[in-house]
């Protein structure tokens, strides 16, 4: 509760349709019941999103043809198989034609029509106000070998309200790699929500690249892992103005294993949240967070996560761990590590640690002749890279490792 | 399995009741009528004979109060405490006028001999107890006796309760009180502001080492009485003081609220050591009765390369909220924070700290052991914070949790923010329980599966039992094993 | 000294003995021989007293008292010590601090007084210089950071310091090269004598070169299916266990 309704808020309720739908109309009156979250909100205290967020941009209607033009030319041409959103709609008009390849469904959805996850108000906004996704299906068994992307972009007016909600679901035994690049101008607001269900024995390997997020963004990731499913998610975050990135994890059948991490290369006055909720449900679930975050100039990193172990999941195995470099004394990071344990037979643990590049090794590199910004470079990419390492598909670690190093490529001297 | 099901039975059918401390001293004493409002701040002010500051001090911090709402963000859960319905000053009678031992109401010293407690200078000196230490016995809301306070006269450094320094000493009195804790820091810090009834006071004059260890006492006899004590620790520039608290209270069906203050002030180059003793009675083992032990201890650091270090063992009370704090404001100061903290049968903790970096090159260190039992909720939350000015600020903590059977829950909440690019922070965490082939091991060995537990459970907290002064860390070792005993078998 | 009569053990539903029978008489040496998955490592802690393992069946008497029903330390008090295949790593608990509450533990469950620390001190010294253990490792905690070789001399030690009548040694070869082994058996073989028997339980015979056996045993299957001489074990190291693997078979 937050109680007094923002200017925020109140943009919100006048931009859903007069005809949304009954479920649209429930959704919003829960997300105005607790507000748009802000410092006062235990989970949202370092992402000040009440503050942030003071004037709600119009809502983006589906893409028309002059979207679609800006969009196709910002695609260009790729040898992956790509399946396109412009300002959070499906566009398979962009996206290629996938029904040679055996295994993969996909189809489009309107209102939102999958549900569950987790409580909370921003994935509530998003159910309201969410038009038009996808659900991407891998059937029973199948083996996906190429790698699938997910290219999210804006359409002519970038300074817009998005509202993606997107599916991706594995079948018992099957297997894919998948790429999400995330690259909607630094305008707008955006709530994304993005599902991932994983059936038994299934395994996918995630990564995810945020290029350009809007003005403001949340994403909400929701996960569901059955027995003995395997997760390899990675998020590669970088140049984000004010970003949440948010999972809820379910580890629902035993022996399902998790393996979340990410790297934040952040400078400016960037602001990058990742926070999650990891619920081991099931007996014998093993998890492992790893998330490093490199801040330069004004930038501020936030890690929040959280391992919950009810009673029942005895023999549970998560480790989480966060590491932050300074850079530069105007940035800040906040780490907030929890462990809620209600079973004996676990071993849980979780390190943080924040500090700034080591001197000595500074030293060591430049001795043997690497000039001092090389020296850096190396060492930074020493500290973020080995997140990449968590992913089996050796494809995506190479879009990831590239990415990272042309970030560095690109960095101002930190001193 | 067997040997830890064993130990989980015996937790089962234990009554926390192991409790040793849970008498009642049959005395008379003088109460004020239950309830609270502003007549009553002014009879407790009154009593005291307070100057009229005070008397103001009190009024405004109880017209904040009303305005607050009690905090909700701790994981602990009880019901809605009824403050109309409590005592908020009760005195043993008799306890007026200048307090010697030779005044004391022998009944009184029967208690305090039956806690263990010194009070005897004549015995101490003999030889009866090792070392000498001096003791400010409190006793629901007044301080009965203070020992030694002669011998501490002539090194010139004052312990006496704080009632009397407000007389004695009102211009150190008014210029640290709420210096470190202010009137309007949190719910019940404003509470015991406005009715705060008696603690120590403590001042340590610069360049002087306190000759003996220093401790308080305190007991909470009355029914329905809140305990408010208030203690007030200064150590001017190069001064050292050692101080240790010890509690208990009787057992009783309802629940007891105890809502302290303690401020402490180190000086430049002064160095205060804080030890805790915590064993309030817990309640019963279906959580009925014991102490909701909901206070507040900040230390500041205020001079350069000063050092304030909090060790505490927790036992007892129903509830625990508390976060002793370090401010280190001063260059180079350093805090310290250790803790074992164990919960037993319906007990519910949530405790922790926080190091606050304001000042250059200042450094912290958190050793917290926590150990669930029963049906045990034990939560450690902790902020560690480097401003931006906090040049080379340093942290390590290290926070551990042992569960000992499948009904109870450890928790870890750290909060780690660093604004400075030289502060140097590391945190580690494990949550785990104690291994079967541990205790098949010690028990092949032939220890019986409580005193194996026992034994592994006091190496788990062996880092935090070495702070302790020697005298308690024995004290220490031996009420982690009741506690455990007849809880953990 | 100890009598197993009959022994039928389940481990999680299987069964992992079936009816074994052993005498070891008082002073006696014997050795338990046999191929790996005999079932060697159970019987040793059945006999010690772990919880897990199901006794169907059967009973294990020590100087005539039936000692099932009894808890592993009640057993440790009786006498009985077993040295562990792999000694567990305690964190945070002093050697010495462990030494003293297991041996009082003993003494007093037996009726005696507590030993005196100086007492005690002066026992723990000469005891681990005859088995090469520094002050330094009786300072740390017990068995962490040891070697497999400093591990087991420290089992040795505490053997010589509980004095126990009947010693179980699992293994006690594992991870020992040839040095250690020689220490660690010149531990053993110093308490031997009338009041005390051992039950060597070995893979190998090699072993069974520093500490002679007076009796070897051959199990398989969860029983015993052989007895003789120290010849027994020599036989074995030549023609290995196949014969017995299918002989208990049949």
């Amino acid at each position: 509760m937050t109680g007094l309704s923002s200017k925020a808020e109140e943009e919100f309720s006048g931009l859903l349709p007069a005809d949304a739908s009954a479920s649209a109309k429930l959704f919003f009156e829960q997300f105005q019941r607790a507000g748009l979250p802000g410092r006062r909100v235990e989970s949202w205290h370092y992402s000040d999103l009440r503050t942030r967020l003071r004037v709600v941009p119009p809502v983006a209607h589906a893409p028309d043809e002059a979207a679609r033009g800006v969009a196709r030319h910002k695609l260009g041409a790729s040898e992956r198989l790509r399946l396109v959103t412009i300002d959070g709609f499906f566009a398979p008009e962009l996206s290629d034609d996938f029904s040679g390849v055996a295994g993969i469904e996909i189809s489009s959805v309107g209102e939102a029509e999958f549900f569950g996850g987790a409580a909370d108000p921003m994935l509530d906004l998003n159910a309201a106000f969410s038009r038009g996704g996808f659900l991407l299906e891998i059937g029973v068994g199948a083996r996906v070998e190429p790698v699938i992307e997910i290219v999210a972009l804006a359409g002519a007016e970038t300074d817009r309200s998005r509202f993606g909600r997107n599916l991706i679901r594995l079948g018992a035994g099957a297997r894919a790699a998948i790429l999400e690049t995330r690259d909607e101008g630094f305008a707008g607001f955006g709530d994304s929500a993005l599902f991932i269900e994983l059936g038994e024995d299934s395994q996918l390997d995630y990564a995810c690249r945020c290029r350009e997020t809007a003005g403001v963004e949340v994403q909400t990731l929701n996960v569901m892992l059955a027995a003995r499913a395997k997760l390899r998610a990675v998020s590669l975050l970088a140049q984000t103005p004010f970003l949440r990135r948010q999972f809820f994890v379910s580890l629902g059948g035993e022996g399902a294993e998790l393996q979340l991490s990410g790297a934040a290369i952040l400078g400016r006055n960037d602001h990058a949240d990742l926070t999650m909720v990891v619920h081991h449900n099931a007996p014998a679930c093993v998890s492992r967070e790893t998330f490093k975050y490199v801040l330069g100039d004004h930038a501020n990193g936030v890690f929040q996560g959280k391992i919950i172990v009810p009673p029942h999941a005895q023999k549970t195995d998560g480790k989480m761990l966060c590491r932050g470099l300074l850079l530069s004394d105007d940035a800040a990071m906040s780490a907030k590590p929890e462990l809620e344990i209600f079973a004996d037979d676990v071993a849980c643990g979780h390190g943080a640690a924040v500090t700034k590049l080591d001197a000595q090794q500074l030293f060591y590199l430049e001795t043997r002749g690497v000039p001092h910004i090389e020296a850096e470079k190396i060492l930074i990419d020493a500290f973020a890279a080995d997140v990449f390492d968590t992913l089996a598909s050796e494809g995506l670690r190479d879009v990831l490792r590239q990415d990272l190093s042309d970030l560095l490529g690109e960095k101002e001297p930190a001193s | 399995m067997a040997a830890v099901q064993q130990t989980v039975d015996t937790v089962k059918t234990l009554d926390v009741d192991a409790y040793k401390y849970g008498f009642t001293t049959e005395i008379e004493s003088e109460k004020a009528p239950k309830g609270l409002n502003e007549e009553i701040v002014r009879f407790i002010s009154a009593r005291k004979k307070e100057p009229e500051w005070l008397t103001q001090w009190r009024l405004d911090a109880f017209k904040r109060w009303r305005t607050m709402e009690e905090p909700r963000w701790a994981r602990v859960d009880y019901p809605k405490i009824d403050y109309q319905d409590l005592y908020y000053y009760s005195a043993p009678k008799g306890t007026e006028g200048p307090r010697t031992l030779a005044d004391v109401d022998p009944e009184l010293l029967r208690t305090y001999e039956k806690l263990g407690i010194p009070l005897s200078e004549q015995e101490i000196l003999a030889g009866v107890q090792e070392r000498r230490v001096a003791v400010d016995a409190v006793f629901d809301s007044v301080s009965v006796v203070t020992t030694f306070k002669e011998e501490l006269g002539k090194a010139g450094v004052i312990f006496c309760p704080i009632s009397e320094a407000v007389q004695s000493h009102p211009e150190l009195v008014r210029k640290y009180l709420g210096s470190v804790v202010p009137v309007t820091d949190n719910y019940f810090a404003t509470l015991n502001s406005a009715v705060f009834s008696d603690g120590s006071f403590v001042y340590v004059p610069p360049g002087v080492r306190c000759p003996m260890e220093l401790s308080t006492y305190f007991r909470i006899n009355e029914q329905n009485t809140g305990q408010f004590e208030r203690t007030l620790i200064i150590a001017d520039a190069g001064s050292y003081v050692s101080y240790l608290e010890g509690c208990t209270a009787p057992k009783r069906d309802e629940n007891q609220l105890h809502a302290a203050v303690v401020e402490l002030v180190a000086l430049d180059d002064a160095e205060i050591k804080y030890s805790t003793v915590q064993n309030w009675y817990p309640g019963d083992s279906e959580g009925r009765g014991g102490i909701y032990n909901f206070v507040t201890k900040r230390g500041d650091c205020r001079g350069a390369r000063s050092k304030i270090s909090w060790t505490q063992v927790e036992t007892g009370s129903a509830i625990t909220w508390k976060y002793p704090s370090c401010i280190l404001r001063g260059e180079s100061s350093r805090g310290e924070f250790y803790s074992i903290a164990i919960s037993n049968g319906r007990q519910q903790v949530d405790s922790g700290t926080k190091m606050l970096h304001l000042g250059k090159n200042t450094s912290s260190r958190i050793i917290s052991k926590g150990i669930s039992a029963g049906r045990s909720q034990n939560t450690y939350r902790g902020q560690v914070f480097a401003h931006r000015k906090a040049e080379n600020a340093r942290n390590f903590t290290n926070c551990d949790s042992l569960l000992i059977g499948d009904q109870c829950g450890a928790h870890t909440v750290p909060y780690i923010e660093a604004k400075n690019s030289s502060a140097l922070f590391e945190h580690e965490a494990t949550t785990s329980k104690i291994s079967d082939d541990q205790l098949f091991y010690c028990m092949q060995r032939g220890l019986e599966p409580e005193e194996a537990t026992a034994l592994i459970v006091n190496g788990f907290v062996r880092d935090v039992l070495q702070q302790l002064p020697m005298e308690f860390a024995v004290e220490a070792q031996k009420l982690i094993a009741i506690s455990l005993e007849g809880s953990v078998g | 000294m100890i009598e197993i009569e009959n022994l039928h053990v389940a481990v999680a539903g299987k069964k992992i003995l079936d009816g074994l029978t052993l005498k070891v008489e008082d002073g006696q040496v014997a050795a338990i021989m046999g191929p790996n998955g005999s079932g060697k490592s159970t019987l040793s802690y059945v006999v010690a007293g772990r919880a897990d393992y199901e006794v169907l069946d059967g009973s294990i008497r020590l100087d005539g008292v039936d000692i099932l029903e009894k808890s592993p330390a009640e057993r440790a008090a009786m006498g009985l010590f077993l040295v562990f295949q792999y000694p567990l790593e305690i964190p945070g608990v002093a050697t010495m601090t462990f030494l003293k509450a297991a041996l009082n533990a003993q003494r007093k469950a037996r009726g005696e007084a507590e030993l005196p620390t100086i007492e005690f001190m002066k026992q723990v010294r000469a005891a681990a210089a005859k088995l090469n253990i520094s002050q330094d490792m009786l300072k740390r905690p017990v068995n962490v950071g040891f070697s497999g070789g400093e591990k087991k001399r420290m089992e040795i030690l505490q053997m010589a310091l509980l004095e126990p009548r009947f010693s179980i040694l699992d293994e006690m070869d594992s991870g020992l090269d040839i040095d250690a082994l020689k220490t660690c058996a010149e531990g053993v073989n110093a308490l031997r004598g009338d009041g005390r028997s051992f039950l060597v339980i070995t893979h190998y015979q090699r072993l069974l070169n520093f500490i002679p056996p007076d009796v070897v045993h051959v199990m398989s299957r969860g029983k015993i299916v052989k007895s003789g001489g120290p010849e027994l074990a020599l036989a074995l190291e030549a023609s290995g266990y196949a014969e017995y693997a299918e002989g208990a078979a049949a």
